[in-house]
C-alpha cells in the first residue's frame, strides 16, 4: 500500500532511526549477556536438567514409570504433546497468514514467533519419542520399504499423518524461519568485529549482498513460503484433532474437531508469543519496536479465538444434548460434573470466561495484566488437552472397567522439564540471532522518503 | 505515481432499462417455470398412493422455496457481516467497494419476511420433528428420539429463535447501511466508531446465533443427524457466496464505467478471498465428510449414504468440482483473478455450487415421506430418490436471484456509489497487493 490512513497506530514508536533500528537489535548479540539473561538461562538449564533426568528414567524403567492404566493409556504425554504443537500455531500465522493479509505489525515479533514455533515443535516432538516407550525404534512410524520385513506403517491411521504434517511443518517453519533471518545474519556479519564471528555470521548468511535481486528473490520466496505455510496453519492441528475425532470415543468423535483445535492452537500460541514478548520487550527495552498497539492486536486474537473456542465447547455441549445418544450426553454430563469437573471448570474459565475481559482497552494495553492474562490462556488450554483426553477416556464403556488417572512425579517432571527444553533454546536464540526483523522493521519506521519503494530502502540500509 | 489520478467525488449509481429487464425478466419467467414446474410434475413412485404423491407435490415446492429463501437470505445477512469483520480487522483496502456489501444487506429486508413465511409454511410439511404426533407417545407416530429432542426442537421456540436472530442481524445491517450513508454527508469519525463498536457486537452474536439458525433452518430436517461443524460449514457457505457476489458486482459496475475508484487491485483481493474460503468451504466439508465416514456410525453415515451413494451421487461430486476445483485452479493465477471474463466464469461456478449445496442440504431430507413406524421400516421413513433437477428448481431459482438483483440495483442507487468521507477511502482508493 503506498498510501496509509493517518489514523492507524505508527507501528515503531519514539522517532527511531535506521541506525537506532540496528543498533538496539544487534545490542545483545554483541555485548556480554546481562545479568538478567544469565539467570534466566541458569534457570532454563536446571530445568532441562529435570527433564533429560526424567525422560532417561522413563526411558530405562518403561512406561510403567508413568500413571497410566488400562483404561486410560494416553494421557499426559498426548496432552503434553498437542499443548505444544499448539503453542507453535501463532507463529506460523504471524509469518505466514498475516503476511497474506498484509498486517505491517506482524513485523516486529514475527521473529520471536516463528523461533518459538521451531522450540515448541522441538518439544512437542519429544513427547512422541518418549511415549514410544522404545525411542530407539522412533523411525518405525516412517514409511521405509520392505527392509524390515514385510511391514508397512498403517497409512489408515491419523498417527501416520501426524507424522507427516508435523514434519512437514517442522520443516516448513524452519525454512522460513532461516530464509527471514539472512538479511539479519548478512546484518550482524557486516558489522563483526571478531574473526570468528565473521566466518560464523558469514556462513549462514550464504553470501548475502543486498543487491536489488537477493531482495526482489527475498521478498518473493517470503510470499511463496507464506503460502505454503497457511494451508499448514490448519492442516496440522486438524491432523493432530483427527487423532481423537476419527475414534468412536464419546466426547472424542466430533466434526467440529479440526477447526476446533486450530483455533485452541492459535490461542494459546498468541499466549505464549505475549509471554515471551512481554518479558523481552522490558529486558531487553524493546518497548518501541513492540508497542502497546501491538499488544492491543494481539489481544484482540486472543479474545476472538478464546471465544471461539468457548464457541466449540458450547457446541459440543449442545449436540451431545440435542443428539440423544445418551454415551455422548454421558461424556459431557462426566465431563463438567464428574469426578475432574474441576479441570473443565479450569478449562472453561481461563479459555472462555477470561479472555472476556479484553473487551476493555486497559486490559488490551496494560502488559503486567496481560503476562497474567497469557499464563491463564496457557493452563487454560492445557487444561483443555488434559479434558478432551482424560474425561473420555477415564470412564469408557464397560463400567468396571473404569478407572481414575493420576500423573506420576515422572510425567509432572518431564512436563515442567519441557519447558526448561524451550526456554534454554529460546534464551540461546536471544543471545545469538537478532530477535527482531531488522530488515523489515527499518520498511515501516515513518519516513519522510514515501514515494520510494520498499526495496530501495531496505537495500541502502540492510548493513547499517 | 498514482496519487495524481485519485479523485474522491460523488458517484451515483442509476438503474438501466437493461438492469431492468434483466431483474424483472429473471422474476416474470422465473415465477412462471416455478408454476408450470408445479403443475407438470405427476411424480410416480411404486407403492405409494395418491395422498402420498400429492404431498410429495407440496414438498418439492416447498423445498424449493426453502432452498431459495434460505440461500439468498445468508448470502446477504453475510454480506453484513463482511462489513462487520472488516470494520474490527481495521481494513483499509475494501472500503472502495464497501457500498456493494451494504446493497447486498437490504435485501434481507424482503429475504427475512420471506423465509418467515415460507418456514410457517413448510415447517409442518418438510420437518419430521414438526410433524403431528411425532412427540407425543400415545401417538402411532411417536419417535423416542425426536421427542427427546422436543426441548429444543419445538414449534413455538423455533419460530422464537428464528424471528429474534433475523430481526438482530437486519437491525445491524440497517444501522451499518444508516451510519455508512450519514458518514458520507457529515464526515468526521463519529458514524465510523458507532459502526465499530455495533461490528464487534453484532460479530460476537452473529457468531452464536447464526450456528442455531443454521441447526434449525438445516440441520434439523434431518432431525436424527448431528454434526457439531454443521454451523460454520454453513456459514462458509454463505461467506463464499457473499464475498462472489461482490466481487461480481465490482467487475460489473467497471465494465459500465461506473466506480473507477476500484481497481484491478480490489478484483484482485477479492479473488483471492473467493479462493481462500473456497478452500476453507473445502476444509470445512472435509472435517464432516472424512470424521463421519471414517468412524461409521450408523446413525451418522446415514447422512451421507444418501447423498454419497444414492440417486443424489452426482450432484455431491459436482458440487466439490464447482466449489473446490473450480476457484483452487483457476484462481490460483494472478490475472485470471483480474479478469473479467475469467472472474464471470468462475464467479457462476461457484454461486451454482454454493446455492447446490444448500440444495443437497435440504433435498434428501425434505423429500422423504414420512409413516406409520413397522417392523420393517422402524424409523417410519419413506426414501424418496432425487426427483430430477426441473424447471420448478429453474424457475424458483430464477425468481429468487431476480429479487434479490433487483433489492441489491435498488439499494446502490440510494447512496453514493462508494463512501466519500470514510477514514479509509484513500488507502482503499491507492490499494495496491504488492508483490
Amino acid at each position: 500500500m503506498s498510501y496509509e490512513s493517518p489514523i492507524r497506530d505508527q507501528l515503531v514508536t519514539g522517532g527511531k532511526t535506521y541506525r537506532d533500528v540496528t543498533r538496539d537489535v544487534t545490542r545483545p548479540l554483541e555485548n556480554a549477556p546481562s545479568k538478567s539473561w544469565w539467570i534466566g538461562f541458569s534457570i532454563s538449564t536446571l530445568v532441562l536438567a529435570l527433564w533429560i533426568g526424567a525422560t532417561t528414567y522413563t526411558v530405562f524403567v518403561g512406561l510403567g514409570a508413568w500413571g497410566l492404566n488400562k483404561t486410560v493409556g494416553w494421557a499426559f504425554d498426548i496432552t503434553n504433546f498437542v499443548f505444544w504443537v499448539g503453542i507453535g500455531h501463532a507463529g506460523t500465522l504471524i509469518s505466514a497468514v498475516l503476511l497474506l493479509f498484509r498486517q505491517k505489525w506482524r513485523m516486529s515479533i514475527n521473529r520471536s514467533a516463528e523461533a518459538m514455533t521451531i522450540f515448541a515443535v522441538i518439544c512437542a516432538a519429544s513427547f512422541i519419542l518418549s511415549h514410544m516407550g522404545r525411542p530407539w525404534v522412533a523411525y518405525w512410524p516412517i514409511p521405509l520399504p520392505n527392509a524390515f520385513g514385510t511391514l508397512w506403517v498403517n497409512f489408515n491411521s491419523p498417527l501416520v499423518w501426524d507424522v507427516f504434517a508435523i514434519s512437514t511443518y517442522f520443516s516448513v517453519s524452519l525454512v522460513f524461519w532461516y530464509i527471514g533471518l539472512i538479511p539479519d545474519i548478512a546484518t550482524v556479519r557486516d558489522r563483526a568485529v571478531s574473526k570468528a564471528r565473521k566466518f560464523w555470521y558469514g556462513f549462514f548468511a550464504m553470501g548475502w549482498n543486498g543487491s536489488t535481486k537477493t531482495w526482489h528473490r527475498y521478498e518473493v520466496i517470503s510470499l511463496i513460503l507464506a503460502g505454503i505455510s497457511t494451508p499448514l496453519v490448519l492442516s496440522v492441528h486438524s491432523i493432530v484433532s483427527m487423532d481423537f475425532a476419527t475414534s468412536l470415543v464419546p466426547g472424542w468423535h466430533t466434526t467440529i474437531f479440526p477447526p476446533y483445535f486450530v483455533a485452541g492452537a492459535i490461542f494459546s500460541g498468541f499466549g505464549m508469543v505475549l509471554t515471551l514478548l512481554i518479558i523481552a520487550r522490558e529486558v531487553m527495552n524493546y518497548k518501541d519496536y513492540i508497542t502497546e498497539a501491538h499488544l492491543d492486536a494481539m489481544t484482540k486474537i486472543v479474545m476472538v479465538t478464546g471465544t471461539m473456542v468457548g464457541m466449540a465447547y458450547i457446541t459440543e455441549f449442545f449436540v451431545a444434548a440435542y443428539s440423544g445418544v445418551e454415551y455422548e450426553q454421558y461424556a459431557f454430563l462426566n465431563r463438567a460434573f464428574g469426578p475432574y469437573w474441576w479441570a473443565y471448570w479450569t478449562m472453561m474459565t481461563c479459555n472462555l470466561v477470561a479472555p472476556q475481559v479484553f473487551w476493555f482497552k486497559w486490559a488490551r494495553t496494560t502488559p503486567w495484566f496481560i503476562f497474567i492474562m497469557s499464563i491463564i490462556v496457557n493452563i487454560g488450554m492445557w487444561f483443555e488437552r488434559f479434558v478432551i483426553i482424560v474425561t473420555s477416556l477415564h470412564r469408557d464403556f464397560l463400567p468396571s472397567s473404569w478407572a481414575m488417572y493420576t500423573p506420576t512425579i515422572t510425567e509432572v517432571s518431564i512436563l515442567i522439564g519441557s519447558f526448561g527444553l524451550f526456554f534454554f533454546l529460546y534464551f540461546l536464540f536471544c543471545k545469538f540471532l537478532p530477535t527482531i526483523n531488522m530488515a523489515e522493521v527499518k520498511s515501516i519506521i515513518p519516513t519522510h522518503h514515501e514515494d520510494h519503494g520498499h526495496n530501495h530502502v531496505k537495500g541502502e540500509n540492510h548493513a547499517n | 505515481m498514482e496519487h495524481a489520478e485519485v479523485h474522491i467525488k460523488e458517484e451515483k449509481f442509476e438503474i438501466s432499462s437493461g438492469n431492468k429487464k434483466w431483474a424483472f425478466g429473471l422474476m416474470i419467467v422465473g415465477f412462471l417455470l416455478a408454476v408450470i414446474g408445479y403443475f407438470t410434475y405427476h411424480p410416480h413412485i411404486e407403492g405409494l398412493n395418491e395422498h402420498d404423491l400429492h404431498h410429495l407435490t407440496q414438498k418439492r415446492l416447498w423445498s424449493n422455496l426453502l432452498v431459495n429463501g434460505y440461500f439468498f437470505f445468508i448470502v446477504s445477512i453475510c454480506a453484513a457481516a463482511f462489513i462487520a469483520i472488516s470494520q474490527i480487522a481495521n481494513a483499509g483496502w475494501y472500503v472502495a467497494i464497501r457500498r456493494i456489501p451494504e446493497a447486498m444487506s437490504e435485501y434481507t429486508l424482503i429475504g427475512g419476511p420471506i423465509l418467515v413465511i415460507v418456514s410457517l409454511f413448510a415447517l409442518p410439511i418438510l420437518y419430521h420433528w414438526a410433524h403431528e404426533g411425532i412427540m407425543n407417545p400415545e401417538s402411532a407416530n411417536f419417535d423416542a428420539i425426536l421427542a427427546g429432542k422436543s426441548w429444543y426442537l419445538n414449534v413455538p421456540f423455533f419460530y422464537v429463535r428464528m424471528v429474534l436472530f433475523m430481526s438482530f442481524w437486519m437491525f445491524c445491517a440497517h444501522m451499518f447501511r444508516k451510519y455508512s450513508r450519514k458518514e458520507d454527508l457529515e464526515g468526521g469519525m463519529t458514524n465510523y466508531t458507532k459502526t465499530y463498536a455495533l461490528s464487534a457486537t453484532f460479530t460476537v452474536i452473529f457468531g452464536f446465533t447464526f450456528s442455531m439458525f443454521s441447526w434449525d433452518q438445516m440441520m434439523s430436517i434431518d432431525a436424527h443427524w448431528y454434526s457439531t461443524i454443521f454451523s460454520i460449514y454453513n456459514f462458509a457457505t454463505g461467506w463464499v457466496s457473499a464475498l462472489t457476489i461482490m466481487y461480481l458486482f465490482t467487475h460489473y459496475l467497471r465494465s459500465k464505467g461506473l466506480l473507477n475508484i476500484a481497481t484491478d487491485e480490489h478484483q484482485h483481493d477479492l479473488g483471492k478471498f473467493m479462493f481462500a474460503f473456497s478452500v476453507f468451504w473445502t476444509y470445512m466439508f472435509t472435517a464432516q465428510f472424512l470424521l463421519i465416514w471414517y468412524a461409521n456410525i450408523p446413525e451418522e453415515v446415514a447422512y451421507y449414504k444418501e447423498r454419497l451413494f444414492g440417486s443424489y451421487q452426482f450432484l455431491f461430486f459436482f458440487i466439490l468440482v464447482l466449489n473446490f476445483c473450480v476457484p483452487f485452479f483457476i484462481f490460483m493465477r494472478r490475472d485470471w483473478k483480474r479478469s473479467r471474463k475469467v472472474g464471470y466464469i468462475v464467479g457462476a461456478a461457484l454461486l451454482l455450487g454454493h446455492w447446490l449445496d444448500v440444495y443437497l442440504m435440504v433435498m434428501p431430507g425434505s423429500m422423504n415421506l414420512a409413516t406409520l413406524p413397522t417392523a420393517e421400516n422402524p424409523g417410519g421413513i419413506i426414501k424418496v430418490p432425487f426427483q430430477g433437477f426441473g424447471i420448478m428448481e429453474i424457475g424458483f431459482l430464477c425468481l429468487f436471484a431476480g429479487l434479490f438483483l433487483w433489492m441489491t440495483l435498488k439499494a446502490l442507487t440510494k447512496a453514493n456509489l462508494y463512501p466519500t468521507k470514510h477514514p479509509y477511502i484513500m488507502e482503499s482508493a491507492l490499494h495496491d497487493v504488492g508483490v
